[in-house]
């Protein structure tokens, strides 16, 4: 999936990148004579080339229109970066990347960190190709279009090849020879034997894998119909977050990146709050184990993923705070670090332990159709009326607490806020297709309100944690008196922006309960009242 | 995005060799890397096989209106992109002289890549001109190749008296010597007197029959001959550069693309 783009200057918007299938047995070298006069085509000697497509687990590079690509010939692997709105990057001699900190200063790492921070990079396609590369020369002997012919094949996951070799030349535009591309695509395309092949190389290389792109994201996404029973909308709702929780279940044990606890963490969360506040529209009594193992799971993950947040929040500060607090800062990092790595090992365990297995069976076959009805009160009201009431009285909770806060508000009733704002915000993503552009401003206005109250808890949250290691440290007798000093600094820093941040959360309430808004939320029932 | 200007008012001392394989270097890692030819003679363009794509090209190197990308062509070398020159870029500073502000239109026609390379080369004009005095304008440094002889050290005097008198004298000027024949007394002289003195980048580049060869071939010659001593001292050469602008602000810095 490309999409166009602004142009950026070294990158000719006219200029692409296009696979041919050569569908009937042709040598290479006799594509020469498929070119416009003038032009030759040199290609090099064969070699054995493994090609791997690298992306996050959420296809953040996919999604963008990016792709980063290894290819590793005689032992040596090379990258190969195409943004999405500028000419490719190859850097030759470079091992595979995790992150995009293993990147090599430059374009590369500047393009390609914004769109995947610091989520992992995963191989999610291999092919196996016999290369020959080269390129199509003017009368000058330049260069002007690059090409490649290959036959290759997909390898599977244990690194078998697998499925229908597939021969084809790849071509490339070559910025300022842009008219030598429009007369050789032209050529190309009017060749009885070359044809547009029906999947991409990396849609064959992740199938081959039991993949696709775009496969796995942790937007909710969930189908439902105003008509729909309310237990239907249910059972399909928690479907989708047993898939999200399934689908972060490995990453999260073998530890690949920290975004798998925490979109595991919410598949939990927000399963735990379906199931709170779509009470009354599913059998209570067969959910109860559920509703159980999932307050434990929310349970096991909570502390490794404290850890995770706060650990890249000190990193964060050491940086802002300049090199030196920042350096007497370490012993922090490091105790966090040493607190993080233990209580991932006890996640993992409880991870892989028969209780989990039992767990997941359990929600799996809550989501299963079901055989009969269910019985419980409101499971056959249609899913548009009981979602639209929910939100309503979630709206109305939030307000109501809201304005029941004391002038300063205190950080506890801040605290309960937020927990408002988040089921409001489950509730509305659970319903979103309902609901169409109205429900996706609702959310962004929530979100902005969600912002504010997060980053004052986030604030309240590391400055007792700050607290807490320092003691630990302390009673450890490892605290030097410039680390105890910088962490001082470092808590009057985090006080200060948590005032700032008091007053962008009165700005933002007073927004969120304006009369549109409440108009918006009225109007998602049948009501039509405002709330 | 770091511009590095390799300019001498005196002719035949390896500029373009030295822009060809610096700017060769700098691709080979990864680097997206541009080589703008400034000089007429369009040596560089040659060595890249690549002819200006516009007559015009002169008029829009200097018109606000026309970005540099326009001229820009692809090499044959992954990540490196050059702007060609020939000999009707003599006009260049004609134009240049015509405009308002003819010192700041160089930095004006790069500012807008600073996303995109990560190094511009600037092959100049062996002379001092308005040119030169836009190059100083907006390149990050200067490479200064000194050939050890004393008429090529006076040049160096003569360029460091130009930049004082074009106030750039906040603009590193990196004299390194170039062509040293170390079987000439005069060369083994002057160049141990000065790659000491510390007035001087440390790498020497010697006189290697394997550049004339690479230019021969059109190739630079860290890829011609890329373990011969010349191509060994460029990748010093390259590397010493690298350490030098560590550390440094960037006119041109890259704003990352937001997600």
């Amino acid at each position: 999936m490309r999409r166009k783009g602004p142009t950026t200057p070294a990158h000719s918007p006219e200029l692409s990148y296009r696979v041919f299938e050569i569908v009937s047995p042709c040598p290479p070298t006799s594509l020469g004579r498929l070119l416009p006069d003038g032009y030759t085509l040199a290609l090099g000697a064969e070699r054995l080339v493994e090609r791997s497509y690298l992306d996050t687990h959420d296809w953040r590079l996919w999604t963008a229109g990016a792709s980063l690509i290894s290819e590793t010939a005689e032992g040596v692997t090379s990258l190969v970066w195409r943004p999405p709105h500028a000419g490719a990057v190859t850097v030759p001699r470079w091992s595979l990347p995790r992150l995009a900190a293993d990147l090599p200063e430059g374009a590369v790492r500047r393009e390609l960190h914004p769109l995947i921070g610091e989520r992992a990079l995963l191989v999610h396609g291999s092919v196996l190709v016999h290369q020959r590369a080269g390129g199509i020369r003017n009368a000058c002997h330049k260069i002007v279009i690059r090409a490649w012919w290959e036959r290759g094949q997909c390898l599977d996951a244990r690194g078998h090849p697998t499925g229908r070799p597939l021969t084809s030349l790849r071509v490339e535009g070559v910025l300022g020879y842009e008219g030598a591309w429009r007369a050789l695509v032209a050529s190309l395309e009017a060749a009885p034997f070359l044809q547009t092949p029906a999947e991409t190389e990396l849609q064959r290389a992740a199938g081959a894998r039991g993949r696709a792109p775009g496969d796995y994201s942790s937007r909710l996404d969930i189908q439902l119909t105003p008509e729909m029973p309310a237990a239907e909308a249910t059972r399909l709702i928690l479907r989708r977050l047993l898939h999200m929780a399934s689908a972060n279940l490995a990453g999260t044990v073998e530890d690949v990146d920290p975004e798998f606890l925490h979109d595991l963490r919410v598949a939990v969360r927000r399963a735990r709050s379906a199931l709170g506040q779509l009470a009354g529209c599913y059998d209570e009594i067969r959910h109860a184990p559920l509703r159980e193992e999932l307050r434990w799971l929310g349970g096991i993950t909570g502390a490794c993923r404290d850890l995770d947040v706060f650990l890249a929040d000190l990193r964060g500060y050491q940086g802002e705070l300049g090199s030196d607090t920042g350096e007497w800062l370490a012993p922090l990092v490091e105790e966090v670090a040493r607190q993080r790595t233990e209580q991932h090992a006890a996640l993992r365990a409880a991870l892989t332990s028969a209780r989990l297995r039992r767990a997941l069976g359990l929600w799996r076959r809550l989501t299963e159709p079901p055989r009969r009805p269910a019985r419980a009160p409101e499971a056959q009201r249609p899913a548009g009326e009981v979602g639209a009431e929910r939100v309503q009285r979630a709206y109305q909770r939030l307000r109501r607490h809201a304005r029941r806060l004391p002038v300063p508000a205190p950080p506890e009733g801040l605290h309960r806020l937020r927990i408002d704002a988040k089921k409001l915000r489950y509730l509305l993503e659970f319903f979103a297709s309902l609901w169409g552009r109205r429900g996706a401003a609702l959310i962004r206005h929530l979100k902005e309100l969600q912002d504010a109250l997060g980053v004052f808890n986030d604030l309240a949250v590391q400055q007792r944690r700050l607290a807490e290691i320092l003691q630990a440290l302390l009673a450890r007798g490892e605290v030097a008196v410039p680390t105890a000093l910088a962490a001082g600094r470092l808590a009057a820093l985090l006080e200060e922006r948590q005032t700032v941040q008091r007053s962008a959360i009165a700005e933002r309430l007073e927004a969120f309960f304006a009369r549109q808004i409440r108009a918006e939320v009225a109007s998602l029932g049948d009501s039509g009242e405002e709330v | 995005m770091w511009v590095i200007a390799v300019w001498s008012i005196k002719g035949g001392v390896g500029k373009t060799t030295t822009a060809a394989a610096l700017a060769a270097l700098a691709a080979g890692e990864g680097q997206r890397t541009l080589l703008w030819d400034l000089d007429p003679q369009g040596a560089v363009s040659h060595w890249f096989r690549v002819a200006p794509r516009d007559r015009r090209a002169p008029r829009k190197l200097v018109k606000k209106s026309a970005p540099l990308a326009e001229l820009a062509r692809g090499s044959d070398l992954p990540n490196l992109d050059i702007v060609p020159s020939d000999l009707s870029h003599r006009a260049f500073e004609a134009e240049l002289a015509r405009r308002a502000h003819p010192k700041d239109r160089l930095g004006l026609k790069l500012a807008p890549l600073a996303s995109v390379y990560d190094w511009v080369f600037l092959d100049c004009a062996p002379s001092v001109t308005l040119v030169s005095e836009a190059v100083l304008a907006a390149a990050d440094a200067v490479l200064v190749p000194v050939v050890p002889s004393s008429l090529s050290l006076r040049t160096l005097e003569q360029i460091r008296r130009f930049q004082a008198e074009a106030g750039a004298e906040e603009v590193p000027l990196l004299p390194f010597l170039t062509m040293v024949d170390r079987r000439r007394r005069l060369h083994r002289h002057n160049a141990d007197a000065l790659a000491g003195s510390g007035e001087f980048l440390t790498t020497v580049v010697p006189l290697a029959s394997a550049v004339e060869r690479a230019a021969e071939f059109l190739t630079p010659v860290t890829l011609a001959a890329p373990s011969s001593p010349a191509a060994g001292s460029y990748l010093a050469l390259w590397m010493e550069l690298q350490q030098r602008m560590a550390g440094r602000q960037a006119r041109f810095p890259a704003t990352p693309r937001r997600a």
